[in-house]
C-alpha cells in the first residue's frame, strides 16, 4: 500500500517534470529568438493554454509529499535548505512574471520578459542542484558549501541543459511557422550537452555511489532511451515524437531518485529513511485514498483534452494570454 | 542569533501576503461568477463585457495568490519540520487534499475558462467559471480545516510521541471550525464587494462614459458587500461562543486585545457603510452622489486591514503552541542555522514586497483603463477575454 502511494507521489513528480519543464526550457529561450514584441507575444502564446496547469502539478506533488509522506518532506526540504530557497525564487520569480507580462495594452515589458529569463534560469540550476544532491545523499544540515560539490553543480548545469532541449522541442512542435525552424535548430543544437551530461553524470555516478537498486539502474537506461527517440525525433523531422521524447526524459531524473536506492528513500550525511520511516499512519492513507485518484483522473481527463485541443501550432486564430 | 523568531516572522510575512491575494480573489471570482451566469441565461450585453473587465483583473491579482502559496506550502518543510514529525500524519492529509482536490483542479479550470471565451459553448464555459468558484471555496475549507487543527487538535490522540488520526470527520465538526469559515468567506465577499464599489466610484469622479456599465457593477459590488458584511459580523460574534469551548483564554494573551478591538470596529464600518450603499440603491442616489464616490475610493483597502487583523486575534493567541496544548512553536522549529533562515526571510520578503506593488500597480491600472469599447475587436492577433 505504501508503495502505491510512493508511485502515485512518482506520478506526480514526474508529471511536474515532463510538463513544466519546456515552460522553464521556452523561458531560458526567450533570448534566443530575435523577436520584436509581436513574435515573442506568440512563442509564450504556444505555452499558454497549457502553463496554468504545468505548474501546479509541483504543488499536487509536494502536497501528497507532505500528507503521504510527512516524515521525509522535513528531512528532504530543510536538509538543502538553500537550494530549496532559491528554487522558490526563481519559481516565484518566473510564474509571476509569466502571468502578469502581457496584462496591460502597450505597456513596457522588459522587466517582466527579464524576470522570465532569469526566473525560468534560477529554477533550472535550483533543481538541478537539488536532486544532484538527493541522489549523492545530503550534506549535513545546515552546511551550505557541501551543497554546491562538483557532482552536484554537473546536475545543475545538467538541468539547464535539459530544459532547453525540452522547450525547443515544444516549440518545434507549438510555435508559429515562422519561428520553428530556429526552435528545432535549437533544439538540435542542445542535444550534445544534454547528452555530455547524462553520460558525465551516468560514469560518475556508477563509480561514485553505492547500493543502487536496479530499479536505479532502469531509470539511467530509460533516459538514455529517451534521449535517443529525442534525437532520432529531430533526425527524421517528428518533432512530436522528439517531444514526448524529451518530456520522458526531463522525467528521469526524479524517477532516478526516487528508485535509486529503494527502500530507502533518502540518504543523508547522517542516516538513512526508509519508505516505511517516511510513511505517515495507515488511517491517514485511508483518508487520502478518498480523494487523491479521483481528483486525480479528472485531472489527466481534462488536460489530455487540453492538449487535443491545442496540439497545432500557434496562427493567426489563436488565442493569446501570456 | 534564535532562529525561532526569524522563522515566525518568515512564515507570518509570506502568509499575510497569501492572505492579501487571495481574499480578493475568493470574493471576486463569486462575483464574477454570477456577472457571467446573468449574461448567459439572457443578459444584456453589458454583463459579458462587465464579466470580462473585473474578470481580468481577478486573473491578475490571482497570479500572486498562487506564487505566496507555493512558498507557504514548501515552509512547512523548509523551518517546521518538528510539526511534520509530529503531527504530520494528521494535519497533512487536508493539505494534501486541499492541493490534490481544490488547488490543482482549480488552476486547470481556470486555465480552461481563460482559454475558452468566445471558443466553448457558452453553458460549458459557465460551468468553468462556477468550478474554479467552488474549488475555490473548498481550498479555504480545507486550509481553515488544517488551521483549526491546529487551534483545537480533535479527532486525533497521543501515541508514542506523535499524533496518530482517529476520526477524519471529527475535523470538519471542529468548534475551531464551525463559525470561523463563513467569518472567513464572508470577509472575501466583502473585499471583492468594497473593491468593486471602489473601483466604479473612482470612474463615476472622472466622469466616466461608461455610466450604465459601471452603475451595474456598483450595484453587484454593495450586494455581495452587504450579504458578506453581515456574515462577517454575525460569525464573528458566534466565535465568541465557539472559543469558550476549546481555548477560553485566547483573548486575555498579550497582544491580541488592540488588533480584536481594531478589527470589530472595523466589520461594523464596513456593515454600516454596507447597508447605506443599500439603501442609496433606491432610484440610484448612490451614483450619483459625488462625496460618498471619495470614500468608497478610499474605502478599498478596510477589508483587507480587518482580515489581517482578525488573522493575527487567532494566531498569536495561539502562541507559544503550534498544536494547541501538544506542541510547543519553539519545538517545532527546523535545526537550519538562523543565518540561512534570515538570508531566506530577507529575500523572500523583499520578492513578494516587489511583486506585490507591481501587481498592484498593474490592476490600478487596469482597472482605471476601464472596460474595452462595446463591440468585438477586430485585430490580431487574438486577445485572450480577460
Amino acid at each position: 500500500m505504501v508503495t502505491f502511494w510512493w508511485c502515485l507521489l512518482g506520478l506526480l513528480t514526474c508529471g511536474y517534470f515532463a510538463l513544466a519543464g519546456y515552460d522553464y526550457g521556452v523561458g531560458m529561450l526567450l533570448p534566443g529568438f530575435e523577436a520584436d514584441e509581436r513574435r515573442r507575444r506568440r512563442l509564450l502564446g504556444a505555452l499558454g493554454p497549457f502553463f496554468l496547469a504545468n505548474e501546479v502539478w509541483l504543488v499536487a506533488a509536494v502536497g501528497l509529499l507532505f500528507g503521504a509522506f510527512p516524515h521525509l518532506e522535513g528531512k528532504v526540504f530543510a536538509g538543502a535548505y538553500v537550494l530549496v530557497v532559491t528554487l522558490l525564487l526563481g519559481l516565484v520569480t518566473f510564474t509571476a512574471s509569466m502571468q502578469l507580462r502581457s496584462r496591460r495594452p502597450d505597456a513596457r515589458r522588459g522587466a517582466w520578459t527579464a524576470g522570465i529569463v532569469g526566473g525560468a534560469l534560477v529554477t533550472a540550476l535550483s533543481w538541478g542542484l537539488f536532486l544532484g544532491n538527493v541522489v549523492a545523499g545530503l550534506p549535513p544540515v545546515g552546511d551550505v558549501l557541501a551543497l554546491f560539490t562538483p557532482y552536484a553543480v554537473l546536475w545543475g548545469l545538467g538541468f539547464v541543459a535539459l530544459f532547453c532541449l525540452q522547450g525547443a522541442a515544444f516549440l518545434a512542435v507549438r510555435a508559429p511557422a515562422e519561428l520553428a525552424g530556429r526552435a528545432v535548430r535549437l533544439a538540435r543544437a542542445f542535444s550534445a550537452p544534454v547528452f555530455a551530461f547524462l553520460v558525465i553524470a551516468s560514469v560518475w555516478g556508477y563509480f561514485a555511489l553505492k547500493g543502487v537498486s536496479a530499479l536505479g539502474a532502469g531509470a539511467v537506461v530509460l533516459a538514455f532511451a529517451a534521449f535517443a527517440v529525442t534525437r532520432t525525433g529531430l533526425a527524421v523531422r517528428r518533432y512530436r515524437v522528439a517531444l514526448v521524447g524529451s518530456m520522458v526524459l526531463s522525467a528521469c531524473p526524479a524517477l532516478l531518485a526516487g528508485t535509486l536506492r529503494f527502500p530507502a528513500v533518502l540518504v543523508s550525511a547522517r542516516d538513512t529513511l526508509t519508505l516505511e520511516q517516511a510513511a505517515t499512519a495507515p488511517e491517514t492513507f485511508a483518508v487520502l485514498a478518498w480523494f487523491a485518484p479521483p481528483s486525480l483522473v479528472v485531472l489527466l481527463v481534462v488536460q489530455w483534452l487540453t492538449w487535443r485541443a491545442h496540439r497545432r501550432p500557434v496562427d493567426q486564430h489563436s488565442l493569446l494570454h501570456f | 542569533m534564535n532562529a525561532l523568531p526569524i522563522a515566525r516572522l518568515q512564515f507570518a510575512t509570506t502568509t499575510s501576503f497569501h492572505f492579501l491575494f487571495v481574499l480578493l480573489t475568493l470574493g471576486l471570482v463569486t462575483l464574477v461568477a454570477v456577472l457571467q451566469t446573468r449574461w448567459t441565461f439572457g443578459g444584456k450585453p453589458e454583463l459579458l463585457r462587465m464579466t470580462r473587465f473585473w474578470g481580468r483583473l481577478y486573473v491578475i491579482n490571482y497570479a500572486l495568490g498562487i506564487v505566496t502559496g507555493i512558498v507557504m506550502e514548501f515552509q512547512f518543510g523548509l523551518t517546521w519540520t518538528g510539526l511534520s514529525a509530529f503531527a504530520g500524519d494528521v494535519f497533512g492529509a487536508p493539505l494534501a487534499i486541499e492541493t490534490l482536490v481544490a488547488f490543482f483542479l482549480e488552476s486547470t479550470f481556470l486555465g480552461l475558462w481563460i482559454f475558452g471565451f468566445g471558443r466553448l459553448p457558452k453553458g460549458l464555459h459557465l460551468a468553468l467559471i462556477w468550478l474554479v468558484t467552488l474549488t475555490a471555496y473548498a481550498s479555504a475549507l480545507f486550509i481553515m480545516l488544517a488551521n483549526s487543527f491546529l487551534q483545537n487538535p480533535v479527532g486525533s490522540h497521543l501515541e508514542h510521541g506523535v499524533l496518530r488520526l482517529d476520526d477524519f470527520g471529527a475535523l470538519f465538526a471542529n468548534p475551531a471550525l464551525a463559525a470561523s469559515l463563513p467569518h472567513v468567506l464572508g470577509a472575501a465577499l466583502v473585499t471583492g464587494g468594497f473593491f468593486v464599489v471602489g473601483v466604479s466610484a473612482w470612474h463615476f469622479l472622472k466622469r466616466t462614459t461608461e455610466v450604465e456599465f459601471f452603475r451595474r457593477s456598483m450595484r453587484a459590488g454593495v450586494v455581495a458587500a452587504l450579504v458578506g458584511s453581515v456574515f462577517v459580523v454575525n460569525q464573528g460574534f458566534a466565535q465568541f461562543g465557539e472559543l469558550a469551548k476549546y481555548q477560553p483564554d485566547k483573548l486575555k494573551t498579550g497582544g491580541v486585545g488592540l488588533p480584536l478591538g481594531l478589527m470589530i470596529m472595523l466589520g461594523f464600518v464596513m456593515l454600516l457603510c454596507a447597508l447605506l450603499g443599500t439603501l442609496l440603491l433606491v432610484r440610484n442616489w448612490l451614483t450619483k452622489a459625488r462625496f460618498l464616490h471619495y470614500l468608497m475610493v478610499a474605502a478599498i483597502p478596510l477589508p483587507f486591514a480587518a482580515a489581517i487583523l482578525g488573522w493575527l486575534v487567532r494566531e498569536l493567541g495561539r502562541q507559544p503552541w503550534l498544536v494547541w496544548g501538544k506542541l510547543r512553536t519553539a519545538d517545532a522549529v527546523a535545526g537550519v542555522p538562523a543565518g540561512q533562515i534570515l538570508f531566506s526571510f530577507i529575500a523572500f520578503t523583499l520578492l513578494f514586497a516587489a511583486l506585490a506593488v507591481a501587481d498592484w500597480v498593474l490592476m490600478a491600472r487596469v482597472a482605471k483603463r476601464g472596460p474595452e469599447p462595446a463591440g468585438e475587436p477586430a485585430e490580431l492577433p487574438v486577445l485572450s477575454g480577460v
